[in-house]
């Protein structure tokens, strides 16, 4: 067949996978990053009709929002034989940053997608490479489990942590410092969890909270039972394996807060993904 | 560290792990929500004032032990109220190519601390 058919014997020479380019596609990385520093390479090979090889090799910075972040390659008439990304500098882990390659015609705001490369998370040891990565969603990785610092109330005010636009977090543990002020009464701290609308999970306390005493309330995946070291420390449960959604909200709500009451120390472990903006 | 101009939290806007930290204001605790009332910078809706004007009546008649939370409380504590300027830090999707995400509510933004 190829010796008479000087096309196919083009295509088999070429490989099996590659795709035939007329010129006027573009080559479009789209990137969703959370980690600070990142910058990808893409590179790649090609072969052209008269069977020149060349290869090319670009930059792209992402931003740290989990917004996309493109960055579109004209391609040239001839076979594409490969794409690579891989991490140039930073070291995001398994959940902080997705990329997706696709062919298409135009850029910018005029690129019209034809084909999916591939597409998957990134990381300094996982390349995502046309042939060879799967096709793969952006949850579809372990995720990164990362400890937070919140924002520390004032005075009398609750706690509020909102899951950031174009992240997926399960919630594993938080931790926060509650001093109560030197007025009497009972406070009863709760947490909450919303979906930015409407609560759907209300843990109490065991405990009522006099006046002028400190407690590290800690809530946990996976207790069973709340229970208390009768001191500084009171332990709480929170539903396991519970996946919160950008504009979710992890609240205290505080029965009897005084006026000179006050949250601090918030830090909490999640595991992320990222689900892009 | 900053310092929220809408609620007084203070945070740091990079985490220790270098990611970027997007603050959020709380709703209204209940020392904040009756503060609130009190100077009418915010209104319930109408069910809302009514479940409250009901349990102020409540207490009035029937008064609840010292050690008690009034019925007034209870009511405000199940009241997410937000807010009149809150700020959002998150963005509103990525925006136009090229330009920065839209941040989804400054307001009165922040100051140093
Ligand atoms: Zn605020």
């Amino acid at each position: 067949m190829a010796d008479n058919n000087p096309a196919a014997w083009d295509s088999l020479r070429a490989g099996s996978v590659q795709r035939y380019l007329h010129g006027e596609e573009t080559l479009r990385v789209t990137a969703f990053n959370a980690a600070s520093g990142v910058r990808l390479r893409i590179s790649g090979r090609r072969l052209d009709r008269a069977g020149g090889m060349s290869t090319f090799s670009d930059q792209l910075t992402p931003t740290t929002n989990r917004a996309a972040t493109t960055f579109d390659k004209p391609m040239v008439e001839g076979w594409l034989l490969s794409v690579a990304v891989r991490i140039d500098a930073g070291s995001p882990a398994d959940g902080q940053c997705y990329v997706l390659l696709e062919l298409g015609l135009g850029s910018g705001n005029q690129f019209v997608p034809l084909d999916v490369l591939a597409s998957d998370t990134i990381s300094a040891t996982r390349r995502v490479a046309w042939p060879g990565s799967a096709l793969r969603g952006p949850l579809d990785g372990a995720g990164t489990v990362r400890t937070i610092s919140g924002s520390t109330p004032a005075a009398a005010a609750e706690v509020s942590e909102t899951v950031p636009t174009g992240a997926r977090w399960e919630l594993i543990a938080f931790r926060a410092t509650f001093v109560t002020s030197a007025v009497v009464a009972n406070r009863l701290p709760r947490l909450q969890l919303d979906d930015g609308l409407t609560t759907f999970w209300n843990s109490p306390v065991n405990i009522n909270h006099a006046a002028s005493i400190t407690i590290g309330y800690q809530f946990a995946a996976g207790l069973g039972q709340s229970f208390s070291d009768s001191i500084t420390n009171e332990f709480q449960a929170l539903p396991a394996n519970l996946r919160m959604l950008g504009t979710w909200r992890i609240r205290t709500l505080t029965g009897s807060i005084s006026a000179g009451d006050q949250w601090s120390a918030i830090v909490y472990i999640v595991r992320e993904w990222i689900e892009g903006a | 560290m900053l310092k929220c101009n809408v609620c007084g939290g203070t945070y740091e806007p990079v985490l220790a792990d270098g990611s970027q930290y997007f603050h959020a204001c709380a709703p209204l605790s209940v020392v904040e929500l009756r503060d609130a009332l009190e100077k009418k910078t915010v209104s319930l809706r109408p069910a809302q004032q009514a479940q409250l004007d009901a349990a102020t009546a409540d207490d009035q008649k029937t008064p609840v032990a010292a050690d008690q939370l009034s019925r007034v409380d209870r009511v405000l504590a199940s009241l997410v109220v937000e807010r009149p300027n809150k700020r959002d830090e998150n963005i509103a999707g990525a925006g136009a190519p090229g330009q920065p995400a839209p941040v989804k509510r400054e307001t009165l933004g922040t100051t140093k601390v």
